[in-house]
């Protein structure tokens, strides 16, 4: 199961260094307004995934995070909503050039997704098993008994016990977490290159969530897929992925590789968030640091920084007058932060 | 005398039944469960799906009917309560639950959502249940320019302030919280943490709060009862679940809390800078 080798296609860049697997460059999203016209909720978003690396989208509800991965997908218009400008490469492919049977061809073989209510994603009337079997025999044009075994494997894979007698049970025998791991194994029985997951423990309780991002960790090791993680929740973040952008309002607030966020943030949207994960143990006067106010609705964003409304470090007369920039920081090859005053500021990290 | 006194409590529900609808097979949702509640005190019940603790939770309101087991309140014995009666002693057990858009009436303004119980057990004319609604908004910070606005108008961290408002309003002294932060996000989870705990303090209630999620528990409750498979597995004060859990069943949800500290390439957890260790 494990990819060995380089797969096909996979390119190198003029320095030698691995190519991207996938590359958004200023994604803007828009959906119909009630008032009429188009209103835009994702603006200018850009990042980029290289092979077999990993990935977050953070953000509050209304950030959008899921707008952005499901254009991924190629799934906006599905959804009512239109690329505005920006593209999406994958493998070196314009996606938003193409068709959209370019994009249906590689949902599956090439990228798959899971969702935040595995049990809401499968289909009641069939078994667990023909669900797997369906998208291998489409994709990978396995016969019936092909397919079955690879139902087998997958399921084995994910660490169902009991994988040949489960394939034939009907997903309301199985609880929430066995649910997520029969979408697990149904995505990844066809081999994608990119798995994007929209919240995928967000329903589920901690110790299942535990073993939820530990599957997930050991099938990145084993078969190398790339990792695009959309969750609202630093901590689970933090277990799973290298690198993280933080949107907010429709746009990228910071981005950065893990440590480098976690440890010293340069927006204070990021740090108000690490600040608001509960730490057992240290909360001496448990009191949970809170972020106040709320997201603002796209169509209501502020003219000046999105964020300067709830934040503490907001000076009148700077943060209020023009829109800021996602600007490169010194001192850190990638970490970007769209703040006026991500210089000057010294913002607490995690500290646990 | 306790607030709340719950004894032996247990509820089977029908898992599965016969072609004549005679029940064959039973659940064994909650076991046996006891605890006391005092004024002015949280109590949290812990534990995973399945556990039975929200079970518990509407138990003690008899939103459920227990199969046996008594809870008292206030020196008064619920299950022996008749409907009336019942009725009345609800205003002083209130109930929060987890998903605020389905728990306010889409079709009722804010304002009249909060005014509604005092329509329901006072005779309070419009303008008195009018304004002690909106004073009531105010101090869960929910601004005068919502009170006309219609549930699907708010998002999720405001539409659970106007659930706690609503269950504000009879003056309870006991609210039971199902679940109360679940569906929100982390940084809204900390605001109305925040305000339950604030709330608490400024009017002395008491709560029941369910909760799946150890790591929110130690915010806001005094005493922690952990649940599995309808049985109490330990009840102590948090400091202690926290410093000395003595189940195992407790260190495994205490381990399964995820730590926000990053991993290097190896897989190994990365520790803060300027701190040892």
């Amino acid at each position: 199961m494990a990819r060995e080798t380089a797969p096909a296609g996979t390119r190198t860049d003029a320095t030698g260094g691995t190519a991207d697997l996938l590359r958004v460059e200023n994604l803007s999203v828009e959906f119909p307004s009630p008032s009429g016209g188009w209103q835009t909720t994702v603006q200018d978003v850009s990042f980029s995934l290289k092979p077999g690396g990993s990935m977050a989208l953070v953000g509050e509800s209304g950030s959008g995070k899921t707008v952005t991965s499901i254009a991924v997908m190629g799934l906006t218009g599905a959804t009512g909503g239109r690329i505005a400008s920006g593209r999406i490469v994958f493998d070196g492919v314009d996606l938003t050039a193409g068709t959209q049977k370019q994009w249906r061809d590689l949902r599956g073989p090439g990228m798959g997704m899971i969702f935040q209510q595995p049990i809401r994603s499968l289909n009641p009337a069939y078994t667990v098993g023909d669900q797997i079997a369906e998208s291998v025999r489409k994709h990978l044009g396995m016969n019936r008994k092909q397919a079955r075994a690879r139902a087998v494997e997958m399921l084995d894979m994910v660490q169902i016990p009991r994988a040949a007698q489960r394939i034939d049970d009907y997903p309301h025998a199985f609880s929430g977490g066995m649910c997520q791991r029969v979408m697990i194994a149904m995505v990844m029985a066809c081999n994608p290159r990119l798995l994007i997951a929209d919240e995928p423990t967000t329903a589920l309780d901690v110790t299942v969530q535990e073993r939820i991002l530990e599957l997930l960790r050991d099938l990145q090791e084993q078969t190398g897929v790339a990792l695009l993680f959309v969750s609202h929740d630093l901590a689970v973040v933090a277990e799973l992925c290298r690198d993280v952008v933080v949107m907010y309002a429709g746009e990228v607030a910071e981005n950065a590789p893990s440590e480098q966020l976690f440890f010293h943030p340069r927006h204070p949207y990021t740090s108000g968030l690490i600040g608001s994960i509960p730490k057992p143990g240290l909360s001496t006067d448990r009191r949970l640091r809170a972020i106040p106010g709320g997201i603002p609705a796209p169509g209501a964003w502020p003219h000046g920084c999105r964020f300067s409304s709830r934040c503490e470090f907001a000076v009148p007369g700077r943060c209020d007058v023009a829109h800021p920039g996602l600007v490169r920081l010194d001192g850190a090859a990638e970490h970007h932060a769209r703040c006026v005053r991500a210089a000057e500021l010294s913002l607490d990290g995690v500290t646990v | 005398m306790s607030l709340l006194e719950v004894e032996n409590l247990t509820k089977s529900f029908s898992a599965g039944r016969d072609w004549l609808g005679r029940r064959t097979k039973w659940l064994n949702a909650v076991k046996g469960v006891s605890f006391t509640l005092e004024r002015g005190e949280c109590l949290a019940v812990v534990g995973e799906s399945g556990a039975g603790k929200s079970t518990v939770g509407r138990m003690v309101l008899r939103l459920i009917e227990p199969d046996s087991g008594s809870v008292t309140f206030d020196g008064i014995d619920v299950l022996a309560t008749k409907p009336k009666q019942l009725r009345a002693l609800r205003q002083r057990m209130q109930m929060i639950f987890q998903d605020p858009y389905s728990s306010l009436d889409p079709r009722m303004t804010i304002r009249d959502a909060v005014a509604e119980p005092l329509l329901v057990h006072t005779d309070k004319d419009r303008a008195t249940r009018e304004k002690e609604a909106v004073e009531l908004l105010d101090k869960v910070g929910i601004g005068s320019r919502y009170l006309e606005r219609y549930p699907a108008e708010l998002s999720g961290g405001q539409l659970q302030r106007v659930a706690i408002a609503r269950a504000l309003t009879m003056k309870p002294s006991l609210i039971v919280c199902d679940e109360p932060v679940a569906a929100l996000d982390v940084s809204v989870r900390a605001q109305v943490l925040n305000l339950l705990r604030d709330l608490q303090e400024e009017l002395g209630l008491a709560y029941l709060f369910v909760c799946h999620d150890l790591a929110l528990v130690e915010v806001i409750a005094d005493r922690v009862m952990v649940m599995a498979a309808g049985e109490v597995v330990e009840t102590d004060t948090t400091d202690q679940i926290f410093a000395n859990p003595r189940q195992e069943y407790t260190k495994k949800l205490l381990a399964a809390i995820p730590v926000p500290l990053p991993r290097d390439a190896q897989g190994n957890r990365l520790v803060a800078p300027g701190r040892v260790g």
